[in-house]
């Protein structure tokens, strides 16, 4: 090929023969001629010179180009063995910690990659990619001695994987590698379906060649806790819930629930293949603050990690609440409070009821004033509940606006004996109506009954959930007519439209009137399922307001999961400690909007957040998430059939444009022509351009 | 210039006899003189006058009646009679341009025309020829069969050799006692000293001078295209010339020269005109007639 060259002698030649004489033209004088033109024509005969030499080299490009020169590539002598390049694709959730018949998952999985590994030579390298709640490069392409040290630190994760976004991600791996050299993925999982999905998104490009280094069995029995709730809502019933993934029935577990490290409940669990169970719990009267639950599987599985399940919830301080009662007997049941001490008072064995959140005292109306006065800057109660007084007593009016006004909650009930004048008088301010005259129900055998309330308030909240009671049941038999005050909120009112309940906010307290007695003689309301609950709500509505819904709630994360705390702006970039009980401590700083942030993989347990005097604000348990329970397998030839393989290379690097990439070789010809390219451009510009 | 004064010299001078091209450009010419708004201009001139009543009419001039229908009275050549020298220049240098714009037929021409027109106009025209060595070709004298004596010469010269404006030529300006015209026929391709020294000589000798610098379209405007091996005519110099390169400086230069050659000529207050040879002649004797008439 290189005998091409000797065509460079063609334009040589050319040049020569075509080299004309100049013209000869006799002139009449050569006076105007002479020096001026010989600077010219130096000039043009080094433009010539210049243009012969471009095309000389042109030619010599192109036949060079045909000839295919190459360079030996990546070092390696020719005739050495191709170099190779393994990606390890890890699965690092949480089921890789089952436990075969060959041992941990994990382990096995180090293992068969120290094994690839010790099969390559120190001219190999090798790369790294994690799947877990996020895929990462663990490791470029380094020598395998150096991978294998870095395999052998590397820890498991409790989260799920995505073992598509990991060959996605080694894709480009190889792409950026050496193209010349061999490639090979290597898939290192238990293949648990659960971390296999939507495998056919990812296109495989031909030339790699992938292997599935498969660490577990394809059948794995398992049991788990997959939920445990301890809930804070009114009405919410404590449950934990029992997973089978077993092909047979397991008979025999055990479900043990511990409060703060005390057995709360055992209850043998029976299941079927394949089902699952909830268990309701009931929790023992819990002292004010945080609490730790944790429900345990007592069994032998595959996957003992799934067998334990944390909760964490906080036990508020009870309400306290002063009921008015004006009827001096001792047989409480004839006492206008009756049902209203009944409700909010503290119930052990009720299925409608939580462990109280009240502490109920009374006081006779003669002594409001006194009981509501004085104390410091603390309030005496959270709450004071009025079931419609025959007589005020003087200066209780401005007592209970004092009170309100200063954070407290009053809630005001009617009756028969309450003076409408009285009260509009006394609680002026107060009271979000103005009250005119009684009304008595037209029927008097159904009443009237409860029409729409505003399930967004505390009160209503707990109806949302199934099994919480109708509210259309209770029947009200007399009411007052009203005068709505300007800008007064009602959250319920009877079926007719009149209002039913209402709550206004009286400077930082609020004061809820409810239209009707706070006893059976208006209404029977106290008789139905549906009377505690709402009681509990508004009564809790009224001392804490909404916030009541947003603190101290339990939190529960999930091992992947972004770690979140809303503490306030009162929070503003205060620094806090995360502590994993009986683990290592992070710190933390909240940002401007006064909230932590923590990346995911979390180990499962209970973690404290804890400000810089070292109190507790947040207690939260991190759960693995539940489908890495389900240990359900595919089988590595299975799987890899459904891998789409594409026939496009991989994307070329600016590198593979320049260069015809091979095994053992980086092949010129495409530079070459490119410079041959650009010098025919160049020629055209300098022949073309005429001197001055 | 009028446009009725159409006369085409290069269409002319295809025709060897001098004298009849000659003849042809003059009556040509008079002709349109006669058409043109300039007639009240050629009613001045010393040779004819207009018919007025009262004159000899012995002294009409019927050939001129005959060509133009208007009456001329002829003035007696004692009184008009005026010696011109006619300078051509026969160097080889005027021997260039192809065909009908070859310089030296042009100046050919145009040196008949004027004797024609001197001897029509009782003038006394005589030819020195410049070249390699000035010579007097023919003294001047004012006679028909003299001016077809120049006629002669003319055809005989020869355009060879180099351009010396010498001691000879000097010599020959020296002798010119009487006051006359002197008209100059050439290209200027010499040493531009020696231009201005024949030029101040002639004034210094009381001769009006008409200076006709021509030169041709090829030499102007340089057309030719690609490089050239240029060959002096006069001193066979070769040059390589790269004419698309050196165009804009070469016209730069010529015309600086021609300027030179212009500001000399007003200097010494004498009429310049330069002649392209593809321009028509009636210039150059018009020319010749303003300056006849101006003296």
């Amino acid at each position: 090929m290189l005998s091409g060259l000797a065509a460079l002698t063609v334009p040589v030649i050319i040049h020569l023969l075509l080299r004309r004489k100049n013209k000869r033209l006799r002139f009449s004088t050569l006076q105007f001629f002479v020096k001026q033109d010989e600077q010219s024509s130096r000039r043009r005969k080094l433009r010539n010179w210049l243009l012969l030499a471009m095309r000389l080299l042109l030619l010599a490009l192109l036949v060079t180009a045909f000839a295919r020169p190459f360079l030996p590539q990546g070092g390696a002598l020719p005739g050495a063995r191709q170099r190779r390049l393994a990606i390890f694709v890890l699965d690092r959730s949480a089921s890789m910690l089952a436990v075969g018949t060959d041992g941990q998952r994990w382990s096995q999985a180090k293992t068969l990659m120290q094994k690839v590994l010790g099969a390559l030579d120190g001219n190999d390298r090798a790369a790294l990619v994690g799947c877990s709640s996020s895929t990462e490069v663990l490791s470029g392409f380094v020598p395998p001695a150096v991978l294998g040290k870095t395999i052998a630190e590397l820890q498991p994760a409790y989260g799920t994987s995505s073992l598509v976004e990991g060959l996605q991600q080694a894709v480009k791996l190889a792409a950026a590698g050496d193209r010349g050299a061999a490639t090979t993925l290597y898939v290192v999982s238990d293949m648990q379906r659960s971390a296999c999905q939507n495998v056919g998104s990812c296109l495989i490009p031909q030339e790699l060649d992938m292997q599935v280094l498969s660490a577990g069995d394809f059948y794995s029995p398992n049991l788990s806790i997959t939920d445990l709730q301890i809930d804070s809502r009114e009405g919410a019933q404590p449950s934990l819930a029992v997973s089978s993934f077993c092909d047979e029935e397991s008979e025999g577990s055990n479900v043990e629930l511990a409060i703060d490290g005390r057995v709360a409940l055992s209850v043998p669990v029976n299941l079927k293949a394949g089902a699952a169970t909830n268990i309701n719990l009931a929790l023992p009267v819990l002292k004010p603050g945080w609490h730790e639950a944790t429900a345990s599987l007592g069994t032998k599985d595959s996957l003992e990690l799934d067998n334990t399940r944390y909760a964490a919830f906080f036990v508020p301080e009870p309400l306290r609440v002063l009921i008015v009662e004006s009827r001096k007997t001792g047989r409480v049941f004839e006492q206008d409070s009756f049902f209203l001490s009944a409700a909010l008072g503290p119930s052990e064995s009720s299925t409608n009821s939580v462990p109280s959140d009240f502490i109920v005292n009374q006081a006779a109306p003669e002594d409001l004033a006194r009981r509501l006065s004085g104390s410091g800057a603390q309030l005496p109660c959270d709450i004071v509940v009025l079931p419609g007084l025959k007589d005020i007593p003087s200066g209780a009016g401005q007592a209970l606006t004092s009170f309100v006004q200063a954070g407290g909650g009053l809630l005001l009930f009617l009756g028969e004996g309450v003076s409408a004048n009285r009260y509009n008088n006394e609680f002026r301010g107060l009271m979000p109506a103005q009250l005119k005259s009684i009304e008595v129900a037209p029927d008097v055998a159904s009443g009237w009954r409860i029409g729409e309330f505003d399930t967004n308030t505390p009160a209503f909240a707990s109806f949302l959930l199934p099994d919480s009671g109708d509210l259309a049941i209770p029947q009200f038999y007399k009411r007052y007519a009203l005068t709505s005050a300007e800008g007064a909120a009602w959250s319920a009112y009877f079926e007719d439209g009149v209002p039913l309940m209402g709550i206004g906010v009286v400077g930082r307290g609020r004061v809820a009137l409810v239209n009707s007695s706070a006893d059976t003689s208006w209404n029977d309301w106290p008789k139905h399922k549906t009377f505690v609950p709402w009681l509990h709500g508004l009564g809790k509505q009224l001392a804490r307001g909404d916030a009541h819904i947003h603190a101290r709630e339990a939190m529960s994360l999930l091992a992947e999961d972004e770690l979140e705390v809303n503490l306030g702006p009162g929070a503003r970039k205060a620094q806090f400690v995360l502590q994993q009980t009986g683990g290592q401590k992070l710190a933390l700083t909240a940002d401007d909007l006064g909230r932590l942030h923590a990346p995911g993989q979390w180990a499962p347990g209970f973690y404290s957040v804890q400000d810089r005097d070292g109190r507790e604000i947040q207690r939260l348990a991190v759960n693995i998430p539940p489908r890495e329970s389900d240990l359900a397998a595919w089988r590595p030839l299975d799987w890899q059939q459904q891998l789409a393989r594409s026939q496009e290379p991989l994307r070329s690097s600016p590198n593979a444009m320049l260069y015809d990439l091979r095994a053992d070789r980086k092949e010129l010809w495409r530079l070459l022509l490119l410079a041959a390219l650009g010098l025919l451009f160049l020629e055209t510009i300098v022949a073309n351009r005429s001197s001055a | 210039m009028p446009g009725t004064l159409n006369i085409d010299a290069r269409t002319l001078a295809a025709i060897d006899d001098l004298s009849l091209v000659a003849s042809g450009i003059v009556e040509g010419f008079l002709s349109g003189l006669h058409r043109s708004p300039f007639l009240g201009y050629s009613t001045e001139f010393s040779a004819y006058r207009a018919y007025t009543q009262g004159d000899n009419l012995r002294h009409i001039d019927w050939k001129v009646w005959g060509r133009t229908d208007e009456l001329y009275v002829k003035q007696f050549e004692d009184n008009t009679n005026l010696r011109c020298q006619i300078f051509l220049d026969t160097s080889a240098s005027m021997d260039f341009g192809a065909g009908d714009a070859n310089k030296f037929r042009y100046a050919r021409v145009l040196a008949a025309a004027l004797a024609e027109l001197m001897v029509r106009q009782h003038d006394a025209p005589g030819l020195v020829l410049i070249g390699e060595e000035a010579r007097q070709a023919a003294p001047a004298q004012a006679s028909r069969h003299h001016a077809e004596e120049i006629f002669q010469l003319l055809v005989q010269a020869k355009a060879h050799l180099g351009t010396h404006f010498d001691q000879k030529l000097f010599s020959i300006v020296d002798t010119l006692a009487r006051r006359g015209l002197a008209v100059i026929i050439s290209d200027f391709f010499t040493a531009e000293a020696s231009i201005l020294e024949l030029l101040r000589r002639l004034h210094a000798q009381r001769q009006e001078v008409i200076v006709f610098h021509v030169l041709s379209a090829e030499e102007m405007e340089l057309p030719y295209e690609g490089e050239y091996l240029f060959e002096d005519l006069e001193t066979g110099q070769e040059l390589p010339v790269h004419t698309d390169d050196f165009r804009q400086e070469y016209q730069r230069r010529l015309g600086a020269f021609c300027d030179r050659t212009k500001q000399t000529c007003i200097d010494l207050e004498m009429d310049y005109q330069l002649l392209r040879t593809d321009a028509l002649l009636d210039v150059a004797l018009i020319g010749y007639l303003e300056r006849r008439s101006a003296m």
